[in-house]
């Protein structure tokens, strides 16, 4: 499709988004561009803006960059629309309010956005909130933002691939695009957006974002469609009717009533599933700033794109007690209803250091501290958030997930969440399920007991849609707990039945579990693999070399990691990024978590 | 005349013992510590560096992009005249072309649980010379000759540190209480807090005082520790004459004022991590 064509039909989806989203009345202030754009009543705006910025002038208040972002997007864009009263509010609020940072990586894109927009549009301002001037908060701004894209370039986006918060970092960016005055900074920008529209398309999933996620942590990473993203998912890559349930998500808004479009290639790189193939994605180390020994590394991603499934999983390079909060390192996916399209399973680490490892409260208090504002954190059934006690290796649509619990955890088990929908066959020590176009196969290592995990409608606590969840748990009560699974398109693996006897006969050596860290097992697809926790990880015989992961390896993508260079293809298509970086410039450090 | 104090909470006050509290600029910043320095007052706090202005008490930004997650604060001789102690390390900044600070971190080179700077005192004799209490123990930080050394309180977290009665000291989390003369070599201080966290020491009537998790100490730093007052996480203690406070996170602040023997809780603070003696 030429880019004029896919132009076109992004902007029939973004009027459908803001025409859905203005017909619902939200005068909020990412929903009032929905407003603006389509002409609907605007005499709830200036009261939305105030009710957003709150009574700053007397300081009773902090505002955090779910206020300063949309706040100055709003200005940027629909400044000709606004009431005086409105455009003076917004000023008193950027240079009398009192504004904070926060301390996540999409908190700061948006907090440096934001204020960065304030200061050029305020430029004549003698001083800020904070003291300074409008070109000293303008630099510091830019200073961040650039940093950050260069990081994001080289060795891989920090909060990665996040359902929740992807959002609130391109929403900030495509911002930036369309209103920044610096060319530079602005050609930055560009680039950078297509390496998030990039990471979106790679393991878009008819309408899932498939593999490891930074943060997919408010208890959905048992849905199907999941977070803010989406309705920048349905304009960029259409190939699903519209649905307002899914697709109007307000920190989105903005961008449906953006002009930026990014480049056409990578719609068909989303849609495209009929050929089966790997994705693999470097990220950047988690933040970790205490408790531990070593160092992490950056974390390997690898996703493999089948027709009819998605089986991601992640090298996450923590050590204990680093664990954090909102990360889910594998899953299966497929297309289906919600809660019945996805299997997981994870250790639910509870221990205090997880959140201190990274959070600033004292090991005392951070169990308390964090536990009681998100109690959800600390239960047992939780099927998010990392463990240190983990680990995994992935060929195709084959995973190994090894665990050494230590003696003494508080959730000494791991959780394998399974869904209701599914007709399960128990068949030498395999759980089978027939998925129609499509088979999996999970070989639990350890004792286990079949649970029913329940979570009430009402328990919405972050999540404001809730969403029951009434499906199966399987509690694997082992501290040497593991899972094999396998998934097989139906073609290649003729019916069902002898599906399972197939997987049920081929060898799965357990012979070295736990006592030497070794397992290995035979694929139905013909590849044998052996996995050593602590250890190297094997296909045939070779050790996967994870420090030679690309940035982007996949059919269409292609970058090695600190080079700030990625080429994109989608048949004669080609896209090319040059961020124009120095290899050997030191970056900038990362103060905040993703 | 009354000692007026600052107390370092969501955000920063000011008072007399036993109160009223009034709050120091608009700011509901958490503090973790308060320095007073010729410019006035410059706070600590997890979101950032802020001196706060004598005339308008509004919070003025002092850090910048690398800096946050601000723990400790110290005076020192260089750039803008502090050392700080932040979760990434330890920093000093020095005014660019448009009249901000930019900081330089000093602890990059250091293992992750080495950086953690949880407190930061200048050395009475060389006020280059930095102990430094991080996740990993007391490291001395030489400025001038741009060198670190470990000290022999190594492998365990520190939480408090300071000069008192000819003495620097250490409180160690599940450690008790360490003294040194020297900052590189230390030994245990008294007897009785061997597992307790201690996470502030100050002098106060001749003696030492101790925060605790659960409580306060006083005692000589030779013989055993007496402990007393309420079961709080005591992160800061103060002491000026006979009056002393006990800053608790959770657990408000607390004031004694016969040396320890009753204790009395003041002002609606809930989370206290700093005390100076001063006004703004």
């Amino acid at each position: 499709m030429d880019q004029a064509t896919y132009n076109r039909q992004v902007d029939a989806r973004a009027k459908e988004v803001l025409e859905a989203m203005a017909a619902r009345g939200a005068n909020g202030t990412w929903a009032a561009h929905a407003v603006f754009a389509t002409g609907a009543d605007r005499s709830g705006i200036h009261e939305a803006v105030v009710q957003s910025l709150g009574d700053f002038t007397l300081g009773l208040t902090g505002a955090g960059p779910f206020q300063i972002l949309p706040a100055m997007l709003l200005l940027c864009r629909w400044e000709r629309e606004l009431q005086p009263e409105t455009v003076e509010l917004i000023r008193q609020f950027f240079t009398e309010g009192i504004l904070e940072r926060g301390n996540t990586e999409n908190h700061w894109m948006m907090f440096y956005t934001g204020t960065l927009l304030a200061a050029e549009r305020f430029a004549d301002e003698p001083a800020f909130w904070n003291g300074q001037s409008p070109t000293a908060v303008k630099a510091e701004a830019t200073r961040w933002i650039l940093g950050t894209i260069e990081r994001t370039a080289r060795i891989g986006h920090h909060e990665y691939d996040s359902p929740g918060y992807h959002a609130e970092h391109f929403t900030p960016l495509v911002g930036l695009f369309e209103h920044a005055q610096d060319r530079e900074l602005r050609q930055q920008v560009e680039k950078v957006l297509t390496l998030l529209v990039a990471d979106m398309a790679l393991e878009y999933y008819k309408g899932s974002w498939a593999g490891g996620h930074s943060r997919e942590g408010y208890r959905q990473n048992t849905w199907t469609h999941v977070g803010p993203i989406q309705t920048v998912q349905y304009m960029y890559f259409g190939g699903e009717p519209f649905d307002a349930a899914r697709h109007l998500q307000g920190f989105s808004i903005p961008v449906a009533a953006a002009a930026y479009r990014p480049p056409a290639l990578f719609e068909r790189l989303a849609l495209d599933r009929s050929t089966p193939h790997v994705v693999k994605k470097t990220k950047a180390p988690r933040t970790i700033f205490r408790h531990v020994d070593r160092e992490t590394t950056p974390v390997r991603k690898y996703t493999y794109m089948s027709t009819s499934f998605a089986l991601g999983s992640s090298q996450l390079g923590l050590t204990a007690p680093a664990g954090p909060i909102d990360l889910v390192s594998w899953d299966l996916t497929w297309s289906g209803d919600k809660h019945q399209a996805k299997i997981g399973c994870n250790h639910p680490y509870a221990d205090g250091g997880r959140f201190s490892a990274f959070l600033n409260p004292l090991p005392q208090d951070a169990r308390r501290a964090i536990g009681g504002d998100k109690p959800y954190l600390q239960r047992p059934d939780r099927l998010f958030g990392a463990s240190p006690f983990e680990q995994m290796m992935q060929h195709e649509g084959t995973a190994i997930l090894l665990y050494r619990i230590p003696e003494g955890d508080d959730h000494p088990f791991v959780n394998v969440y399974l869904p209701t929908s599914v007709n399960w066959v128990a068949q030498g020590g395999w759980l089978f399920g027939d998925l129609g176009t499509f088979y999996v196969a999970l070989r639990p290592l350890g004792d286990y007991a079949w649970e029913r995990i329940r979570e009430s409608a009402n328990d919405n606590i972050m999540v404001s849609e809730g969403g029951l969840i009434d499906n199966w748990l399987l509690r694997i009560d082992d501290l040497n707990a593991g899972l094999v699974l396998e998934a097989v398109e139906a073609k290649d693996a003729n019916a069902f039945a002898d599906f399972c006897d197939r997987r049920s006969e081929l060898d799965l050596d357990l012979s070295d579990w736990p006592t030497n860290n070794r397992v290995g097992v035979q694929t139905i697809g013909g590849a044998r693999l052996e996995m050593v926790y602590d250890g190297a990880h094997t296909v045939d015989g070779q050790a996967i070399d994870y420090t030679a992961w690309p940035l982007y390896g996949a059919p269409g993508a292609h970058g090695e990691v600190n080079t700030g260079k990625v080429v994109f293809r989608a048949g004669q298509e080609e896209v090319s990024v040059d961020f124009g970086i120095d290899p050997k410039k030191p970056l900038m450090p990362m103060r905040v978590i993703g | 005349m009354e000692t007026v104090w600052l107390v370092g909470a969501k955000g920063l006050s000011q008072g007399t013992a036993q109160g009223p509290w009034q709050a120091v600029g608009a700011s509901s910043f958490s503090v973790n510590s308060i320095l007073q320095t010729p410019q006035g007052l410059v706070v600590a706090s997890d979101t950032g560096l802020w001196q706060i202005a004598r005339d308008t008490k509004r919070w003025v930004q002092l850090h910048d992009e690398i800096m946050t997650s601000a723990l400790g604060l110290a005076s020192a001789p260089v750039g803008i005249g502090m050392v700080v102690a932040s979760a990434y390390g330890i920093a000093t900044g020095q005014r660019d072309a448009l009249g901000v600070p930019r900081w330089t971190f000093y602890s990059d080179e250091l293992a992750a649980n080495e950086r953690y700077s949880n407190v930061v005192i200048a050395d009475p004799d060389d006020p280059m010379r930095w102990l430094v209490g991080t996740e990993a123990g007391v490291l001395v930080r030489e400025h001038g000759q741009d060198r670190w050394r470990h000290s022999s309180l190594i492998g365990r977290p520190v939480r408090g540190l300071c000069w008192a009665l000819g003495a620097f000291w250490a409180g160690v989390d599940r450690g008790g209480v360490w003294t040194s003369q020297n900052g590189v070599d230390w030994s245990r201080a008294g007897t009785g807090l061997d597992g307790v966290t201690a996470y502030a020491v100050t002098a106060a009537s001749g003696r030492l005082l101790v925060g605790l998790e659960g409580g306060v100490a006083q005692g000589d730093g030779t013989g055993r520790w007496v402990c007393q007052g309420p079961r709080i996480r005591t992160r800061v203690v103060a002491a000026q004459g006979d009056l002393w406070l006990a800053g608790a996170s959770p657990g408000g602040l607390w004031v004694s004022s016969d040396q320890g023997k009753r204790w009395q809780k003041t002002g609606a603070f809930v989370s206290v991590r700093s005390l100076l003696v001063g006004e703004a």
